[in-house]
């Protein structure tokens, strides 16, 4: 029993790490919270479904077009509509901005692919047997690419020099472009970072979470919840949050009611906001 | 000279519309407008809180929620007629705002606004939890109407408006609203010219909360019925509402939720596009009249001192 609620949050966890590490990374790099983080999510699920189902692009290329397309899209809205914006100083417009946009995307949905709920094969249909746990092959598929995908994304930060050049704006805009870093470009890489890293979550789950127009919502205020937990722009503490929350709600889930879980979930960030304002890990820097 | 224009056609406007049902038999109009009043309450009450001090809260539906279901609990277990029910929402929405006030306010800026549409997700989530109390997905019925006819319910709905949108602009006009504009244009400022900011946001939160879920129970009653739709569907309109009127001076937003609720009427025919247009509305005004349609009205006075000194406070960062 607890196995099983062990290996059940680390396969919810990896996701929202997944959604987690680009909703922070972009608030910490450019300064934007962006509300149009969970819409990527809901893109790369349609995107993908209409390349697979609709034009029928095999379903590895259909996946792989979805996330760069979301990526790009991440680039255009931080370059166009945001950096804009940023310009005109007023920081309530770019909430307004990017939640209006979130459900001009819902609506937008709504239109065209109507209030029905679809969902993409996946890549592993055998389902996988660990320790003595008997796990769906599309969650392990979601939960092994989630980590690869992490890890990918810190070595890239750590070692590679455009990453380093996105850690140096993170600690100091002003130090970074006094050193010769075009924090222009800086800020179009994480914003293809965070959106493809949204939309790889929005794919990966697509096989066992059905693909809805309203699906942006709870992929926001779970990895906006994750963040303050994890202490806002920690790397490391967005990552062990996002296990925590998994665990947390998978302990709600299994032995309370599932639809409570979420509402568990928001309460406790709101006490640990009272007694630790800062986040569980907040003060540490990290990467 | 502009703010006697101004407050001419304010009068002359609300004269208008308590003089409607002797001019015009038109009780779908009545209705509409009766609709539209109470989203005027809603943007104003919004825009106390949230374009005064510049925290941005997209929660609305969360402290409508709290005066709607109340209705709908006290009607099933008291027979209490519409005006304590909504006095009583009114207080016990307000303390919700303030308790909800005591964490939430401690986050900066964008933080802010993120815990408030956290709100409206935990709100959706006790709606369907706790379905025995509030219908679920379908709803609460058969709560008593505001009044037995339309005319008695317009009525009701309009000076309730009236009175709600008058407390709100004045308190906005007085020391408390010059005091929470200080607070949006530099916290640490007002502070330490010994101001208590904290009492200022909790109080001024407290209030709009109050005034929207005093809102969330007459539309209740007006509608004889209480469920997600008529709650949740408000929570983007207020905000698209209040952006389209302007924010900062409570009127202005309010023509905004007037303007908004009655042209939904004309655009009925788009259907499904009727939304979406709303969104395209919300995205087009703030990326190009950042200042709202009514702002005009109001903001001749001091707006070229507080536009400097905002660009000052914002150029310190």
């Amino acid at each position: 029993m607890l196995l099983s609620l062990l290996v059940n949050s680390f396969l919810n966890g990896s996701i929202y790490m997944l959604l987690a590490v680009g909703f922070s990374l972009v608030f910490g790099v450019a300064g934007v919270v962006n509300l149009y983080h969970g819409a990527y999510y809901m893109l790369a699920g349609y995107l993908a479904y209409t390349m697979f189902s609709i034009w029928s692009f095999p379903l590895w290329l259909a996946c792989i077009v979805a996330v760069f397309l979301v990526g790009m899209l991440g680039v255009f809205i931080m370059r166009v509509p945001l950096a804009y914006l940023k310009n005109t100083k007023k920081e309530s417009s770019l909430l307004i901005f990017t939640l209006g946009a979130s459900y001009f995307t819902e609506y937008l949905l709504r239109l065209v692919f109507g209030a029905r709920h679809y969902s993409l094969p996946s890549f592993m249909r055998e389902s996988v047997s660990f320790l003595g746990e008997t796990i769906p092959g599309a969650r392990v598929f979601a939960t092994i690419t989630s980590v690869v995908c992490i890890v990918l994304t810190v070595l890239f930060l750590k070692t590679s020099r455009a990453g380093r050049e996105i850690v140096a704006t993170s600690q100091d805009r002003l130090g970074a472009e006094a050193v010769g870093i075009d924090t222009t470009r800086v800020f179009a890489i994480t914003a293809f970072i965070s959106a493809a890293l949204a939309g790889i979550a929005g794919v990966a789950v697509s096989p066992f979470l059905a693909i809805s127009p309203a699906m942006w919502l709870p992929a926001l205020i779970k990895p906006f919840s994750i963040v303050i937990l994890g202490g806002l722009g920690s790397i490391w503490g967005t990552i062990i949050a996002s296990f925590l929350m998994g665990f947390g709600e998978t302990l709600v889930a299994t032995y309370w009611t599932p639809n409570l879980r979420e509402i568990v979930f928001l309460v406790a960030v709101i006490i640990v906001l009272i007694i630790r304002p800062k986040g569980l890990l907040g003060g540490v820097k990290g990467a | 000279m502009k703010m006697k224009i101004t407050a001419s056609f304010i009068i002359g406007l609300t004269a208008l519309l308590f003089l409607l049902p002797v001019l015009r038999d038109d009780l779908y109009l009545l209705t509409i407008l009766s609709i539209a009043l109470s989203y005027a309450v809603l943007a104003a009450s919004w825009d106390f809180f949230s374009g005064f001090t510049g925290r941005e809260n997209f929660g609305v539906s969360a402290f409508m929620a709290v005066g709607g279901y109340l209705v709908g609990l006290v009607t099933a277990t008291a027979n209490i007629p519409p005006l304590p029910a909504i006095i009583l929402a009114f207080l016990a929405a307000g303390f919700v705002g303030f308790l909800i006030g005591i964490p939430t306010l401690r986050l900066h800026g964008p933080y802010f606004a993120l815990a408030t549409l956290a709100l409206v997700v935990i709100a959706q989530n006790l709606v369907l939890a706790f379905a025995r109390v509030t219908g679920g997905e379908d709803g609460l019925y058969g709560l008593p109407y505001l009044s037995e006819s339309i005319e008695g319910s317009y009525y009701y709905v309009l000076v309730f408006s009236v009175i709600s949108i008058a407390i709100l602009y004045f308190l906005g006009r007085s020391n408390m609203g010059l005091i929470l504009k200080a607070i949006q244009s530099d916290e640490s400022a007002t502070r330490s010219s010994g101001i208590n900011v904290t009492k200022y946001k909790l109080l001024s939160i407290s209030i709009s909360a109050a005034f929207a879920g005093a809102t969330g129970a007459l539309l209740a009653h007006f509608y004889g019925y209480i469920g997600r739709d008529v709650i949740f569907h408000a929570n983007l309109m207020v905000i698209i509402m209040a952006t389209v009127g302007g924010v900062g001076y409570v009127i202005p937003a309010a023509l905004g939720g007037l303007a908004i609720s009655l042209i939904t009427e004309f655009i009925r025919a788009f259907g499904d596009f009727k939304n979406l247009s709303y969104t395209v509305v919300l995205i087009v005004m703030v990326l190009f009249v950042p200042g709202g349609l009514f702002s005009f009205m109001f903001s001749n006075r001091h707006s070229k001192g507080r536009r400097e000194s905002r660009e000052r406070s914002y150029s310190k960062n």
